[in-house]
């Protein structure tokens, strides 16, 4: 017998309420006590069966209440391997591993064991769930190996679905962890008793060297000379060249020399190498050192791992600010330039191939202006990276019209919208020909295929507008070809991005069904542009001619993109359906490729966005809204031949032209720390001819861009920045115009961090002149902090802006020179696992020993309480009913020899009928029968009633009727059943009254 | 009960059964079973005995053989799932193969061949299985180049073999293909262990004319020597192809061109197929036919195209399928590979396998004994 906490276990049966058998214990004693006297008239034989069975019936109903339960113990072990698959972990280490829970798996004895396997690099993922025929260990996609979080692994570990067997984890890891706890999620498994045994991935790295970091001053004034310092680390003696680029060009070292970098000899330990560097141009300036090392045989010369040879700084240098124009033609823009380079704003004009891409990049510029822009001329991070610009970084935004831009240049529901003072939606109100699209998935057989076919459906409706209609069709395994979204109106489009989070992607045979259920809904929609994608590797069978006819027919088009094509043929089967329908056919045949897949599925939904641009008889836009910077002195404009359509956005958007019903031709806003102008017809004679020739167009578009364009800071205002370990302080020393310290300046701030996110920063004064923020954890990388500042002076309000950067060097997994061993042991310790070596002969990965086997557990009151049933019938049939073994044994006899028991049965019904004559007799002489001599005289007489039955049933032999008293029968018999129950009945009566009184 | 509560409960049963009846309708599988399993092998995963989306499947005399999206070929024990033998194959960067077709013509290890349509490499590949527990293999013979002229491939998707007089030899192969290039092509012995081109019939397309010839995705081939037939699953046409072995039609199952006017229709109606990938012949002439688009077994008789029985429905569940790919019998065994749910069912097949060997067909008539 156990004791579980609370509960009770008795061979194979646990007790979760205990209790309740004592109290089953000590009233079956004393039902024994008081039975002893209630059972007295019964033979000895019936009084021990019924004490015996009360007691029996007592305990079993007890053992009801105590809640029993039937325990099964589980005899398998289902081992759960958490692999480090971070690139700190050398390849053939990672190799050694499989080979040896590979190894470990065959020597396991016992076939009903489990193995699954989870890799850890920056996050946890599941390659093989736990199951009996698991031999090899699978790695199959691991995710983003610049980090480990080997807690997120335990915990997945803890949370697999592992039924009937008891758990065991294998960690095998270097211990370099860079993210979350595994101590604590040692502390869950221990909690959970789940052992965890370490295989610790040993090494060292004898020669190695890494760039601990470069410093740059955060900001400087151009032309001011300033110094890098570069910090190696090295393991030992030995030398290679450093290289520092500035913004991706290497600076010249040598001093005029055949090569561009510098030599150096590195000792071991800390060396510093300070260049001196002359800030170059305005804006952010970011600097990388490379340490390149001496190769010898192929293989570098004292040092591993090259991941961590380079560090990057940003210094931004304030000077003259510019603007940044994007056009795709430079007659586009020439109007444009020409006015602005007149009113004395530098501008530097590119197409969009060659626009900034990085957050840095765009930051060296006060203000960008978009001419007649797509959207799928720049890459989704572009964008992000835009909006961050202007919202983290303080910069200044201004998009222009055209037939390619706004809605109709596919910008609805891109980042940029986010960053426009007007919605890119048609009004609700507004009557436009509506664009329909209908979307066709197949299989996509490629790593992370079905993720990217998910984020282009997204992309391409994103770029929609709410009034369009979108239907998605997909080749279901379940249900095959259907309508996973039916062709219909997007509205906020978040029921078609739940439908798209649902396409299974199914590995279609045919595109005729899709390609006829598209054209079915489209031919009845009412749209003017209707426009078919279908996203596939190509290989299902093409449809027919007279089918792509009917979407000629119907002027819809049918655009394809080929996903990794298994051949040529699947090209051309792909591309005939959309040069026969007018589309268009892309090529996705490289993972480079795979990430403009959004990109091309934007600009296949902005197919069907044309009717969001205006054309007509030209008018003047009214000019809206009080008085603005933007409009200083202009009363009127002149008209304009077409706009793209675009709606008011709530919030503090102001809006500056209006057009045909009501549309906001121009508006502007603030947004986060900077601002961002819509114009939304163009700068060029298409719809601006008028403009061009107008005497206020300088001084129209000279206000706009100015208003836009970030405010120059002060040089007086420094920043600097440093990390300190897990966080970066960042210092602002701010002097007004004389040189005295500014004193309760506001400061707003934002910093926008190398992984996409971003976040408002606190700026507090903490002396005279002198400020202050913290940043928690900034990710390595460089982030790019933006300040506005805003402080009382004599002359009205100081107002200005400045950047600075945080750089914090390669990830921490590319810092680590060894393994933690410390760290493996520690984890080992608190779960109570082994330490393994890398023999699996020698470990038995598959011991019982110090593991919790599990124990399923099955209810069984039911079955008690249909036992207590049963013993209560017996007790009750021991008490009142009386066996007579005689009858009982003729009746076998019977059974086992019916001759003889028919013999038998006839002598019984002679003297039974016997008996009964003598009865009858007795009764009519009244007086006692004599069965000796009436046995002589008696002759039984015909049709005499059978035997009475052998069991006489709950009564005993004084109790037995008298002999020819037949009841219902004879009238004496009757007046004494009438007599007794009205005895009963009195006596009932008297009872009552008496308890009532 | 009173005639008021009779009436009701009527109505009540009159009005819910319709209810419930086209409720079971828009399950889009109306009348759809579950396979009545006797037992499932294999799960998903790349260990032996695992699989990774099988599409390929067949049986020999005593065991079955699996290719799955790894390019892993496994030969496996129809009673345990226990893996025999297996391989990769040598290459599959461009795509793995979507046919298997063994011939065992003897139930002799040394006289089996393995012919493994090498979909996305244009080629037929032809193992000899080798000895048990084996897991490298290479091809004993390869044919094919990518083109759509006499001998050349686009994407071939299954081989059936003719054996010889003697009852072990090749005498000639069948390859079906898609891509464009939709059509089966006939091969004889060289001598020298490979094949030669003697011609091809059939086009793309979905032409029911007789004197036409058009598939769309020649899925499936068997040949049943005895009545002279090559019987074809034409899988994006929905129908079953009865030639003879020359390449003449005999008839198309269902008769009428099964394409309608609107495909996506097919699959409410009962008497079509939707996508038969998978077959196997029966004894009695029958075939069993996998539905890779309707998840179900059907069984049809190639003379009158009466379907005989149909099981399976689409799921996860036991029993339940999804995109069957394949359907083989060995003994008394059927088996469906449930591609999409990374298995192989076994459920009692309706008759044995027919066998075009002699002395394999006797082996196997004392073995299918007592099936139903």
């Amino acid at each position: 017998m156990t004791l579980i906490v609370g509960a009770m276990v008795v061979g194979p049966v646990q007790f979760d309420s205990p209790a309740w058998l004592a109290v089953g214990a000590v009233l079956a004693f004393v039902s024994v006590l008081m039975a002893r006297r209630s059972i007295a008239g019964l033979g000895p034989v019936a009084r021990w069966v019924s004490l015996g069975a009360r007691t029996l019936l007592l305990m079993l109903l007890f053992a009801t209440l105590a809640e029993p339960q039937l325990r099964r113990v589980g005899k398998d072990v289902a081992i759960l391997n958490v692999l480090d698959a971070s690139q700190s972990v050398p390849a053939d280490l990672q190799a050694r591993v499989d080979r040896f829970l590979e190894r470990a798996r065959e020597l396991d004895p016992n076939e009903d064991d489990r193995m699954g396997t989870i890799t850890v690099g920056r996050t946890a993922i599941v390659q093989q769930l736990p199951t009996k025929a698991t031999k090899l260990v699978e790695r199959q996609n691991v995710g983003a190996a610049d980090a480990t979080n080997l807690a997120s692994g335990v915990r997945m570990a803890l949370a697999l679905p592992v039924e009937d067997a008891a758990r065991r984890i294998v960690l095998a890891t270097d211990g370099n962890e860079t993210e979350d706890s595994l101590v604590r999620a040692a502390e869950a498994a221990k909690a959970a008793g789940v052992p965890i045994d370490v295989l610790p991935l040993r090494f060292r790295y004898d020669s190695e060297v890494l760039v601990d970091r470069l410093v740059a001053p955060a900001t400087a004034r151009q032309g001011e000379t300033m110094s890098l310092r570069a910090v190696i680390q090295s393991t030992k003696a030995t030398s290679g060249k450093l290289v520092i680029t500035l913004n991706g060009q290497p600076i010249d070292l040598s001093g005029g020399g055949a090569m561009l970098g510098m030599e150096v000899d590195l000792k071991p330990g800390s060396n510093v190498f300070t260049v001196p560097i002359v800030a170059p141009r305005h804006g952010a300036q970011e600097f990388r050192a490379i340490f390149e090392p001496r190769m010898s045989g192929g293989r570098p010369e004292g040092d591993t791992v090259l991941e961590n040879n380079v560090a990057s700084a940003v210094t931004f240098v304030s000077g003259e600010g510019r603007v940044l124009i994007i056009s795709s033609s430079e007659k586009e823009s020439a109007e444009l330039v020409d006015v602005l380079n007149k009113a004395g704003i530098r501008t530097e004009e590119v197409t969009p191939e060659a626009a900034p891409r990085t957050l840095t990049e765009w930051s060296a510029f006060d203000a960008v202006v978009l001419v007649n822009q797509p959207a799928f001329n720049f890459s989704q991070a572009q964008q992000e990276e835009l909006k961050r610009y202007v919202q983290d970084a303080g910069g200044g935004l201004v998009m222009t019209g055209g037939p390619d831009s706004l809605g109709a240049g596919g910008w609805i529901g891109s980042p940029v919208e986010d960053a426009l003072p007007v919605r890119l939606d048609p009004p609700q109100k507004r009557q436009l020909p509506k664009g329909a699209l209908v979307i066709i998935t197949h299989s996509v057989e490629m790593p992370n295929g079905v993720y990217y076919g998910k984020q282009t459906a997204m992309a391409a409706i994103a770029a929609m507008s709410r009034l369009d209609l979108a239907g998605l069709i997909e080749y279901n395994p379940m249900y095959s070809t259907d309508w996973a979204f039916p062709l219909q109106v997007i509205g906020d489009g978040s029921d078609i991005k739940r439908a798209i989070n649902n396409l299974v992607f199914g590995d279609m045979p045919d595109f005729t069904p899709v390609v006829r259920l598209a054209y079915n809904g489209l031919v009845k929609a009412n749209a003017g542009q209707k426009h078919v994608i279908i996203i596939s590797d190509g290989d299902p069978q093409p449809p027919p001619t007279s089918l792509l006819q009917d979407y000629v027919n119907a002027k819809i088009t049918i655009s394809t993109v080929g996903v990794f094509p298994h051949s040529g043929m699947d090209t051309r089967k792909m591309s005939d359906m959309s040069k026969f329908t007018g589309g268009r056919h892309y090529v996705v045949d490289t993972q480079q490729a795979l990430a403009t897949l959004p990109q091309i599925f934007t600009k296949e939904a902005q197919t069907v966005k044309r009717p969001l641009i205006w054309e007509g008889e030209p008018f003047s836009p009214t000019i809206a809204g009080g008085v603005l910077d933007t409009l200083r002195g202009v009363k009127a404009v002149p008209p304009v031949h077409g706009y793209v359509v675009a709606a008011d956005r709530e919030g503090l958007s102001q809006v500056t032209l209006r057009g045909k019903e009501n549309d906001a031709i121009g508006a502007q806003w603030q947004f986060g720390l900077g601002r961002s102008i819509v114009f939304a017809s163009d700068v060029s004679s298409r719809w601006a001819g008028d403009w061009i020739s107008w005497s206020g167009f300088k001084s129209f578009w000279e206000q706009q861009i100015r208003w836009a364009m970030r405010p120059s800071g002060s040089p007086n205002v420094r920043v600097t920045t440093e990390v300190q370990g897990a966080q970066a302080r960042i210092f602002v020393d701010a002097l007004d115009a004389k040189g005295e310290r500014l004193n309760f300046a506001a400061f707003r701030g934002r910093i926008a961090m190398p992984d996409g996110t971003s976040q408002a920063v606190e700026i507090r004064q903490v002396g005279p002149g002198r400020y202050e923020g913290v940043v928690k954890n900034p990710p390595p990388g460089t982030s790019i902090v933006g300040l506005v500042y805003s402080a009382p002076g004599d002359n009205g309000p100081i107002e200005g802006s400045v950047q600075a950067a945080i750089n914090r060097p390669f990830a921490d997994e590319f810092r680590v020179l060894e393994d933690n061993f410390a760290l493996l042991e520690q984890v080992r310790s608190i779960t109570g696992g082994r330490l393994l070596t890398d023999d699996p002969t020698k470990n038995d990965l598959w011991s019982r020993e110090g593991l919790k086997m599990p124990v399923a557990l099955r209810p069984i009151w039911s079955w008690l309480a249909l036992a207590a049933a049963g013993v209560f019938l017996i007790d009750v049939g021991v008490r009142r009913v009386r066996v007579d073994l005689l009858a009982l044994a003729r009746s076998l006899q019977r059974f086992v020899s019916p001759h003889k028991a028919k013999e038998s049965q006839q002598i019984d019904r002679l003297q039974a009928a016997r008996e009964l004559a003598r009865q009858a007799m007795a009764s009519r002489n009244d007086q006692p029968v004599d069965t000796q001599s009436a046995g002589v005289k008696f002759e039984a007489e015909a049709g005499a009633k059978p035997a009475s039955p052998i069991l006489d049933v709950g009564r005993t032999s004084e109790e037995k009727p008298k002999a020819g008293t037949e009841p219902g029968k004879d009238a004496s018999g009757k007046k004494d059943a009438t007599e007794g129950m009205s005895a009963l009945l009195k006596a009932k009566k008297r009872a009552r009254d008496e308890m009532n009184e | 009960m009173n005639h008021g509560c009779a009436i009701a409960l009527v109505l009540l049963v009159a009005g819910v059964a319709p209810l419930l009846s086209a409720c079971s309708d828009s399950g889009r599988s109306s009348q759809s079973v579950a396979i009545p399993v006797r037992r499932t092998i294999g799960e998903v995963g790349i260990s032996p005995g695992q699989f990774a989306f099988p599409r390929c499947l067949d049986s020999d005399h005593r065991s079955l053989w699996v290719i799955d999206k790894a390019a892993r070929v496994q030969r496996l024990d129809p009673e345990s799932g226990r893996v025999i033998s297996g391989w990769r194959m040598a290459e599959f960067a461009a795509g793995k193969p979507t046919g298997l077709c063994v011939f065992d013509p003897t139930g002799k290890e040394e006289d089996e061949r393995l012919f493994v349509p090498d979909t996305h490499y244009h080629r037929v590949q032809i193992y000899k299985p080798g000895q048990d527990g084996a897991i490298e293999n290479k091809p004993i013979a390869s044919f094919g180049a990518y083109g759509t002229g006499p001998g050349q491939f686009i994407y071939l998707t299954d081989v059936a073999v003719l054996p010889g007089a003697d009852g072990r030899s090749v005498n000639r192969l069948y390859v079906s293909e898609y891509g464009g290039n939709d059509r089966i092509s006939i091969y004889e012995p060289d001598g020298s262990g490979s094949f030669l081109f003697v011609r091809s019939f059939g086009e793309f397309g979905d032409s029911a004319d007789p004197k036409k010839i058009e598939f769309s995705r020649p899925q499936s081939m068997e040949i049943d020597v005895a009545r002279g037939r090559l019987v074809v699953t034409d899988a994006c046409n929905h129908r079953i192809g009865v030639f003879t072995l020359e390449g003449e039609l005999i008839r198309w199952i269902p008769g009428a061109s099964a394409l309608t006017a609107d495909k996506t229709e097919l699959h409410d109606h009962s008497e079509l197929f939707r996508y038969p990938y998978g077959l196997v012949l029966l004894r009695d002439g029958s075939a069993l036919i996998s539905e890779q688009g309707a998840a179900r077994i059907t069984r049809v008789d190639l003379e009158s195209g009466t379907i005989l029985e149909r099981t399976g429905k689409p799921g996860r569940g036991e029993g339940e399928l999804i995109t069957p790919w394949c359907v083989t019998v060995h003994d008394s065994d059927a088996f469906a590979l449930d591609s999409g749910n990374n298995r192989v069912l076994c459920f009692p097949a309706p008759l044995a396998r027919l066998t075009n060997s002699p002395q394999v067909a006797a082996t196997s008539h004392r073995t299918s004994e007592g099936h139903p």
